[in-house]
């Protein structure tokens, strides 16, 4: 019986080594300009910014191979005005992302936006499908769709900063 | 000889600038503001990188009576989404043209009942796109006429 025991025990120990666990990393994206030309009119407007992913730099600096990762997503988005104006002119934004091959994803939402600030932490959604899949794209394109209070001859100009949480396997 | 050669290839590359150009614009024909048959919104449809999107650019109805604030996506599966705007909502997704004036592999969005269909875009003439979502096989779904919005 105990020899059984025992061997129950080492065949749960080679077990547990022997399988790969998960981990987690983040990758940050900055300095995205996000821009749509005016002059703009009340209501949604889209201002957008075309990218390279950056993700397969990331892995070679990791040391990640692609086959190892398991699923990503946008646990932080940040979009700021470069010069000292603030985000008055808008009343909401909303965040996406997309690529020529893979479907648009969306980040989150920033619903109301706050009165004089000139920096906002967008509201990342819950369920988030492909970013992963986005990621190992080429070029990727930030959506940025922004409800602006009034007719405007300025142009939508943000800088947005993105944390990917990225978990993959460990070898 | 040297000639006849130059204005060959003066007429290849003309039939190769234009012949992609006519394909580009017969794509962008769906660009544009669209109104839904029941006229109770009205969908701008744009172009980012090669795909053609649509959001919700004006409701009949932009209060909810309830609230007496613009509507938001309520009915949105993902909670962290409720707070979106209708106006300004993104329902067409990812259509790519493909030939005979039909857009496809896209998606629409039906806030009503915060449900993902695929879909089609047929253009019936210049002012009149037909839109069909479904789920899973094209039998199994419904079509709507849109009609083109001139913006003043």
């Amino acid at each position: 019986m105990k020899i059984k025991t025992l061997w129950v025990l080492v065949c749960s120990v080679m077990l547990l080594a022997c399988s790969s666990q998960s981990a987690e990393t983040e990758l940050t994206v900055e300095d995205l300009n996000v821009f749509a030309e005016g002059e703009l009119y009340e209501g949604s407007n889209t201002a957008q910014c075309e990218f390279k992913s950056p993700l397969e730099a990331f892995l070679k600096e990791k040391g990640i191979d692609v086959e190892q990762l398991e699923s990503a997503s946008v646990s932080a988005c940040q979009l700021s005005v470069a010069d000292s104006t603030n985000l008055n002119v808008y009343s909401s934004v909303s965040v996406q992302l997309t690529s020529e091959k893979e479907g648009m994803q969306n980040v989150g939402i920033m619903n109301p936006v706050p009165e004089n600030v000139n920096q906002i932490q967008i509201k990342t959604a819950e369920q988030q499908e492909n970013i992963l899949e986005l990621l190992k794209q080429d070029q990727l394109f930030v959506v940025a769709d922004a409800n602006i209070k009034q007719d405007t001859a300025m142009n939508i100009e943000l800088k947005c900063k993105m944390i990917f949480k990225i978990k993959y396997k460990t070898k | 000889m040297n000639k006849i050669y130059q204005l060959f290839s003066i007429a290849f590359m003309a039939t190769l600038v234009f012949g992609f150009t006519t394909e580009d614009n017969k794509a962008d024909r769906l660009i544009g503001v669209w109104e839904p048959s029941n006229g109770k919104s009205r969908i701008k449809i744009e172009k980012i990188g090669t795909k053609y999107y649509g959001k919700i650019v004006w409701l009949k109805e932009p209060n909810d009576p309830s609230t007496k604030k613009p509507k938001v996506d309520k009915n949105n599966p993902d909670t962290s989404m409720r707070n979106v705007p209708l106006k300004g909502y993104r329902i067409l997704k990812d259509f790519v043209y493909k030939e005979k004036d039909e857009w496809s592999d896209g998606t629409i969005y039906d806030p009503e009942n915060g449900t993902v269909y695929s879909c089609v875009i047929n253009m019936k003439d210049n002012n009149v796109i037909n839109i069909r979502g479904y789920i899973g096989v094209k039998a199994l779904g419904r079509t709507d006429s849109w009609k083109k919005v001139t913006v003043k």
